[in-house]
């Protein structure tokens, strides 16, 4: 595993256990942040769960 | 683990050579060679071979390995790069036609090498120490392996942003829709909790009942409309409140004369605009913009656009100069755009509210003459919107005809529609209470709407307030983690920094290397000088310790990160450091990385003995070769000649008639001799700002501190003789240092005598075990031997 892999294994671990991070959405941004060049960040809004910005009703 | 030794090297059509193979059997190189003999080249196939391409020819204006990596005369079409590796069958080859094939077990090594950095040139050594906090960072995160997590990073960053932006302007619009529901409700309402208060305050006035929370308001409004439906006002509800919001709409239509205002400011300013060529200026104006923000946020030391190295704060000030002038223009545009951007709202918003009381009006069958007066503003618009945006690209000017038209037939229809809703109204025959409960039912209708997009409105403030906690939940936890383990790395790398820079400065005043990880992607070197700490290096250190510290910096890497790229190439690296630390780093490279297959480059013969003569003291002898370029030209590239001992080398020249070489080589071998003789005997020498000596000065001052040393001991009296030969030789030396000039070239006798008298100084000053000269430890008062690996040390006391 190099080094940014594991950098990216522990921020969801941290995220997890620090911010109580639910599991599922912790496992959207690890996929999000492994596709590393290729993230944009609608990929981190879709991991969060955001529903864009036309959507995000109540 | 280390990856496989490299056992063989060849090289077709690369750079300055036209073929080259040389066996390496695993074996560490140390080659020699004058500027532009082809060292470096040697140095690109390693380089090309593991990474496709080679670093100093990318990113620099007009050059690239595609272009500049074939020989210059044999061409693109020949060449090749191919290499053996230990315990592999057959060579790895690559030529700019095919990718090599890796096999399993180098597969490691050359991902390494594309990500890692295992070549240190001469000129990178103060690069990495003289670069900007980022441009540093970016170097580290390459060697790294982290350079990818720039991309999540910054897509964290910006997904929190986008929320954030978004919060914003809900916030904005939840504000904007209190203010409507006072206005319409005639109260102050700064809060969602205080509109219930307002809307009962308005029905007490009209005699109706107050509801208890506003979810009733549907009802109310329901109730309501029945009561008026269920007396005399029948039917007369829905008109009542279409007619109410045709008004509305009516409203809407009407425009003062601002948009022929707005369209004369505009037009005058394109005038100005395009009549002086702003369009290309304007441009301009971005560039300068563009280039202000590089430098400054991403403190660029190179140009973007040419890549060549700048000076940041002259081209940030130059910049800046040409902004103010530029100034002017962009006012104008910006005017232009704010002027266009407020047209296309306005139409935009007729245009809706055309539509909408078009609507209405075949709901209500109204005369076509109102209804094709809203038709014709509806068909205006996209034609008008196409024309303002073309203006705010300053393309063209504005149509201030049409623009008029529009306005005047939009005031038009608005007088139209007003008149018939007030006709319609007078039809309706209403009673004073009819009319007070529909003028209610209007209010709380809007209300009720109002109400529902407010509530709305919370509700999605407070979904993106969530998810914006989130996201900035997830951004800062990410850099924190990510900066956290950098910075453990870099503890590490500090620490070795520290140790090796230590060894090439003891007790000297620069110490405690520090690589600390500031903002993002932002990475500090400090260190401690003269009892100060924590400063930049190049506050108070020397060129040559800024080139020491960025071979430290290298070295602490490599031993780190570059494990499993078994080669480490020095590129000619110690051109700025004195003699004294260079022999330091030797001993530095031989005890801490003779685990790797050194290539190690020079120019300067005096390191290339350095380290030639160090090896036997570290017992590595057998681990190295070492070669020097004797002469290179385009055609038949580098002439190598494996070292031999100077000796040899002077005999074979004497053998083969070259005197005039051979007379070189023998000044040149008397020369290192006495000058590392007076080291190891701590001899004082002055100093000389070109650090050429006069080997009769040299002499004489040896042969004292020898005398002081040794006069006692038995070797003395064959030490006095060979000194005593080498003095009455010295018109040898002397016509040989001003070779050229006297005319004299030396026989093949003097030249062996000459040898003869160097040689046998050189055999009563060495270890008489493993050759290497004897050093004085002023601590002991002794004159010995100080190989380590040397078992049958000989020892002098002296005086």
């Amino acid at each position: 595993m190099g080094l940014d892999d594991s950098i990216i294994a522990e921020f969801l671990e941290r995220l997890a256990r620090e911010h109580n991070i639910p599991q599922a959405m912790c496992t959207e941004l690890g996929s999000a942040a492994r596709r590393k060049e290729d993230i944009d960040a609608d990929d981190v809004l879709r991991a969060i769960g955001y529903q864009g910005d036309d959507d995000a009703k109540s | 683990m280390p990856s496989p030794k490299l056992i063989e090297l060849e090289l077709q059509a690369f750079r300055g050579i036209p073929t080259f193979k040389r066996k390496f059997g695993g074996k560490s190189l140390i080659v020699c060679g004058e500027n532009g003999s082809g060292k470096s080249s040697l140095v690109d196939g390693l380089e090309f071979l593991l990474t496709g391409q080679i670093g100093h020819l990318e990113g620099v204006q007009g050059l690239s390995t595609e272009k500049h990596g074939p020989h210059a005369i044999l061409g693109p079409q020949n060449m090749l790069v191919s290499a053996e590796f230990e315990g592999l069958d057959g060579a790895v080859s690559r030529s700019p036609e095919f990718e090599p094939e890796v096999p399993a077990s180098l597969q490691r090594m050359f991902k390494v090498a594309n990500t890692s950095k295992f070549i240190l040139h001469r000129r990178e050594l103060l690069e990495f120490i003289e670069s900007q906090d980022s441009m540093r960072y970016r170097a580290i995160s390459g060697i790294l392996g982290v350079a990818s997590l720039d991309s999540v990073e910054m897509s964290m960053k910006r997904a929190k942003e986008r929320i954030q932006v978004r919060l914003g302007a809900t916030h904005e619009q939840y504000k904007g829709e209190l203010e409507r529901m006072g206005i319409l409700l005639d109260s102050e309402v700064a809060d969602r909790t205080q509109v219930l208060g307002a809307v009962n305050r308005v029905m007490v006035e009209f005699g109706a009942n107050p509801m208890s929370k506003m979810e009733d308001i549907a009802l109310a409004v329901k109730n309501l409309k029945a009561s008026v439906a269920g007396g005399s006002s029948s039917g007369k509800a829905d008109l009542r409140v279409n007619l109410a919001k045709l008004e509305d709409y009516a409203e809407d239509l009407s425009e003062d004369a601002s948009i022929s205002v707005l369209a004369d400011e505009t037009n005058s300013a394109i005038d100005e605009l395009i009549g002086e060529g702003g369009l290309a200026r304007l441009q301009e104006q971005t560039l300068v913009n563009a280039g202000i923000t590089i430098l400054q946020e991403y403190e660029y030391t190179y140009c973007p656009l040419c890549l060549q190295q700048i000076s940041r704060d002259a081209v940030l000030a130059s910049l800046n100069d040409r902004q103010k002038t530029l100034a002017q223009l962009t006012a104008q545009a910006t005017l232009i755009r704010r002027n266009c951007t407020l047209l296309v709202d306005r139409i935009v918003k007729i245009e809706k509210s055309a539509m909408e009381a078009l609507s209405l009006l075949r709901l209500l069958n109204a005369p076509d003459s109102i209804r094709a007066a809203a038709t014709q503003i509806v068909e205006q618009h996209p034609r008008l919107i196409s024309m303002v945006r073309s203006t705010s690209d300053i393309a063209a000017s504005l149509d201030r005809d049409q623009l008029e038209r529009f306005q005047s037939e939009s005031a038009a229809a608005k007088k139209a529609i007003s008149a018939y809703v007030k006709h319609e109204h007078a039809s309706m025959q209403l009673t004073k209470v009819e009319d007070k409960r529909l003028d209610l039912l209007l209010t709380l209708g809007k209300t009720s709407e109002g109400w529902q997009r407010l509530v709305s409105l919370d509700n999605k403030r407070k979904y993106l307030s969530d998810k914006r906690a989130i996201a900035e939940t997830v951004f800062n936890t990410f850099v924190t983690t990510k900066n956290e383990k950098l910075q453990s790395i870099f503890d590490k790398i500090e620490s070795d920094v520290s140790k090796y820079y230590d060894r090439l400065h003891p007790g000297e005043s620069h110490e405690n290397v520090s690589l600390t990880v500031l903002r993002r992607a932002s990475l500090s070197l400090k260190i401690d000088s003269f009892g100060i700490s924590r400063v930049e290096p190049r506050a108070y250190a020397s060129e040559g310790h800024l080139d020491s510290l960025g071979l430290c910096v290298f070295l602490a890497f490599a031993r780190s990160f570059n494990d499993e790229v078994g080669l480490l190439v020095l590129d000619d690296v110690v051109t700025s450091i004195d003699r004294s630390h260079r022999r330091l780093i030797c001993d530095l490279l031989y005890s801490e990385f003779s685990d790797k297959q050194l290539l190690i480059t020079t120019h300067d013969r005096v390191w290339f003995e350095e380290l030639r003569t160090r090896l036997t003291r570290y017992g590595l002898s057998g681990e190295f070769s070492c070669v020097r370029i004797v002469a290179w030209d385009v055609h038949s590239g580098p002439r190598f000649d494996d070292y031999r001992p100077d000796q040899e080398t002077i005999e074979a020249r004497i053998e083969s008639g070259d005197l005039h070489g051979a007379g070189n080589e023998c000044r040149r071998f008397l020369e290192w001799l006495l000058l590392e003789a007076c080291i190891a005997t701590e001899t004082r020498v002055k100093l000389r700002r070109d650090d050429r000596h006069e080997l009769s000065e040299l002499l004489d001052r040896l042969g004292k501190r020898l005398k002081d040393l040794l006069s006692k001991t038995e070797v003395w009296p064959a030490l006095k003789e060979a000194i005593q030969s080498l003095r009455e030789h010295s018109q040898f030396w002397n016509w040989l240092s001003h070779a050229g000039q006297s005319g004299y070239e030396l026989s093949k006798v003097e030249i062996e005598v000459l040898l003869e008298c160097t040689v046998s100084l050189k055999q009563l000053l060495s270890c008489p075990k493993c050759g290497d000269l004897l050093n004085y430890d002023g601590r002991i008062k002794r004159y010995q031997c100080i190989n380590r690996r040397c078992d049958s040390c000989s020892t002098l006391r002296t005086k």
